[in-house]
């Protein structure tokens, strides 16, 4: 299983390399969901740092972009291209539309999030120079693996960690410290609902809701024709990410997937577990 | 004279899309049976749409079909011979979220909007979808009026942006809230709008935050009847209203009150704000509304922290069905009584104030109360009424 880490530091980046196939990288200002980014000339030094290890490397750059970040985002785009990186993760078309006039030869990663649900849209944006799709974690496996058998674009799907639920450009939790006089300096907050909690992020930028559990898809999606699998380490510290990666690499992937669901409150998602929206008249 | 934009209004069946184009709306999108962001609306049968198209172009106005759910790949089979039912039937244009439409509909010759679920708010992007045969781009309604000028200056392709009701608190599009808590996939139209509940806040180490209140992701509602003329100096095409699970009263007020601050800007090329407009609008609605990110300046005013507060409005007394020797017959949407006053307002009269002196039932007889839902009663009205005129209690 080829993992890609969201990494949470430049130190899990030093303690991990070895454990995994490469990583997904996030920067300043143009990255969301994520609670670790990094300016660009440390962007340039990991991915640097990286490829002399042979690691895959991936960055993403998947902000809504309004106009003010345009000339930033083409700029980095540029000089992505030229260090070879594996891929630019987006959610934006501007992306796509700068690396056509710009004549980029920079491999894509459609990443919509909750978007990337069937192969027709996969193959649209393969046939504008997306060369990846990462699939929506909101899939059942049995889309998952129609999309892979269907679309001409190569595949990456979220296998593991707390994935995002809600993205807004709104400082909700600022707002409302401000509006009650709330004196929590704290920047690691829950939300909390039917005895579940939710993380939430605030950045500059953003604010994030997070998955109340782990999502743990590695003995389910281990067969799946997929190129790279997605670990995401948010939430996690550089101990537990070790260990879980160790686990992953000594044991075989149904060891390890016990082995993490016995120690981490964790869940399938909706790998088996359709979502509707006709609703029957007597449940509305 | 002014660059005329087009006022675009929601229409959640048929009656509401009459409703609409009395009242002065330009055009209107409706959802179909499939592939529409409101699942759990009436919607529109096909039948309903070629009606629509043929009460659109009998009146001079348009129709735009919301395809623009997220697919899923096992709807991918319907999606060509929808599509070709619709250009069949004559429909102005689709708005589309997903791109994977974008090659049949080119095809087939449908004109294509780029709905705001894809929250679109840079001119790369826009200029990416127009390259792609897209010919109009609804913006994000996180886009501020700089933002729009911009785009519209760089791209020159037809711009739609919201200008009243109900708002997403998350990017549109980037919330599955509703997925994750009660298995209703919002990206394809059956949001259970998480965002309107109350959470509590945990700290890091899970302590509860005091605090007057419980935390909401909740959105106050979206006015921009304050910059209505700067949003027609921008060269905006369309502005649009949310809404296709409203009543027919929210409509006809919003949409005529609209229209006629549209038109008075636009006639005079002078802008007062006109305050009773502001008003009337207030009164409509059941929650608070601004301008939110038009200004650029988005803050913690933005937002509901009351809880679910949600008031049913029953300003509404009812519609008038016929008027016929001095009497309208009215069907009735809220209780009134002999006494009350009312105000009868219509999409081409001067509103005017009365006071109910007489009401016969359906056998003509006479009656105090009228308590009844959708009740159809007589009331002596001395000034002429119109099909699809409506009253409203006075305040």
């Amino acid at each position: 299983m080829k993992l890609l880490v969201m990494p949470n530091s430049k130190d899990e980046v030093k303690k991990t390399y070895l454990l995994v196939e490469g990583y997904i990288l996030s920067l300043d200002k143009l990255s969301v969901n994520v609670d670790y980014t990094m300016s660009f000339s440390d962007l340039i030094d990991e991915i640097k740092f990286l490829k002399e290890k042979d690691k895959k490397v991936f960055v993403s750059l998947n902000k809504n972009m309004h106009n003010d970040d345009i000339p930033f985002l083409k700029d980095v785009l540029i000089k992505l291209n030229d260090l070879r990186i594996d891929g630019v993760f987006y959610y934006d078309a501007a992306v796509v539309n700068i690396k056509k006039e710009e004549m980029l030869d920079l491999k894509l990663v459609w990443n919509q999030e909750h978007m990337t649900t069937n192969y027709l849209s996969s193959d649209f944006w393969y046939e504008n120079g997306a060369e990846y799709t990462c699939l929506s974690y909101e899939l059942t496996k049995e889309e998952m693996e129609e999309i892979t058998e269907k679309t001409k674009s190569k595949i990456i799907v979220p296998v593991f960690g707390y994935q995002p639920i809600f993205t807004s450009k709104r400082k909700l939790l600022s707002y409302y410290k401000e509006i009650f006089n709330v004196n929590s300096h704290s920047d690691d907050n829950f939300i909390f609902k039917e005895q579940r909690e939710y993380p939430i992020i605030e950045k500059e930028h953003f604010f994030a809701i997070f998955t109340s559990k782990i999502f743990n898809g590695l003995k389910h999606l281990e067969n799946l024709n997929a190129d790279f699998f997605v670990f995401n380490s948010v939430f996690l510290s550089i101990d537990e990410i070790y260990e879980l990666l160790s686990s992953i690499n000594k044991l075989n992937v149904n060891e390890a997937s016990e082995e993490i669901n016995d120690l981490y409150n964790t869940d399938t998602g909706f790998l088996y577990r359709k979502t509707v929206y006709k609703v029957k008249k007597d449940e509305k | 004279m002014k660059n005329k934009p087009e006022l675009l209004a929601p229409a959640g069946d048929l009656e509401r899309l009459k409703v609409a184009f009395l009242y002065g709306a330009d055009a209107c999108y409706i959802g179909g049976s499939l592939f529409s962001l409101r699942a759990n609306a009436i919607n529109f049968s096909d039948d309903d749409i070629k009606e629509a198209c043929l009460i659109a172009k009998s009146m001079n106005k348009k129709i735009y079909v919301t395809v623009n759910i997220s697919l899923h790949s096992e709807e991918v089979p319907m999606l060509k011979k929808y599509l070709k039912f619709l250009k069949d039937v004559g429909v102005d244009a689709i708005i589309i979220s997903d791109p994977s439409i974008i090659k049949i509909a080119n095809e087939i010759g449908l004109e294509i909007h780029l709905s705001t679920q894809t929250s679109t708010v840079n001119f790369e992007s826009v200029k990416f979808f127009k390259n792609q045969g897209i010919t109009r781009i609804v913006l994000a309604r996180e886009a501020s009026l700089e933002e729009i000028k911009e785009i519209i200056e760089k791209t020159g392709i037809e711009i739609e942006v919201f200008i009243h009701g109900a708002m997403c608190s998350s990017y549109s599009g980037r919330c599955v809230l509703s997925n994750v808590f009660t298995n209703r996939d919002s990206n394809r139209g059956g949001c259970s709008q998480i965002c309107r509940w109350d959470f509590d806040l945990l700290t890091s180490d899970k302590d509860s935050v005091k605090a007057e209140k419980p935390f909401t992701l909740s959105t106050k509602d979206l006015s921009q009847l304050l910059y209505l003329d700067k949003m027609v100096d921008a060269n905006i095409t369309s502005l649009k209203i949310e809404g296709r699970m409203r009543s027919i009263y929210y409509i006809a007020t919003v949409v005529s009150t609209y229209r006629k601050a549209l038109d008075e800007y636009i006639e005079t090329g002078v802008y007062n704000y006109n305050r009773q407009y502001e008003k009337t609008l207030f009164n409509v609605a059941n929650r608070d509304s601004i301008t939110q990110f038009l200004d650029g300046n988005i803050n913690k005013e933005s937002q509901y922290y009351n809880g679910r507060l949600v008031l049913s409005n029953q300003d509404f007394l009812g519609i008038v069905l016929d008027y016929e020797d001095g009497y309208a017959k009215v069907e009735q949407r809220n209780h009134f009584k002999k006494g009350d006053v009312v105000t009868f307002f219509g999409p081409d009269k001067k509103s005017f104030e009365y006071e109910v002196s007489e009401i016969l039932d359906e056998d003509k007889n006479l009656i105090d109360v009228v308590r009844h839902p959708r009740q159809v009663v007589y009331l002596k009205v001395p000034m002429e009424l119109k099909y699809m005129d409506m009253l409203r209690i006075k305040k």
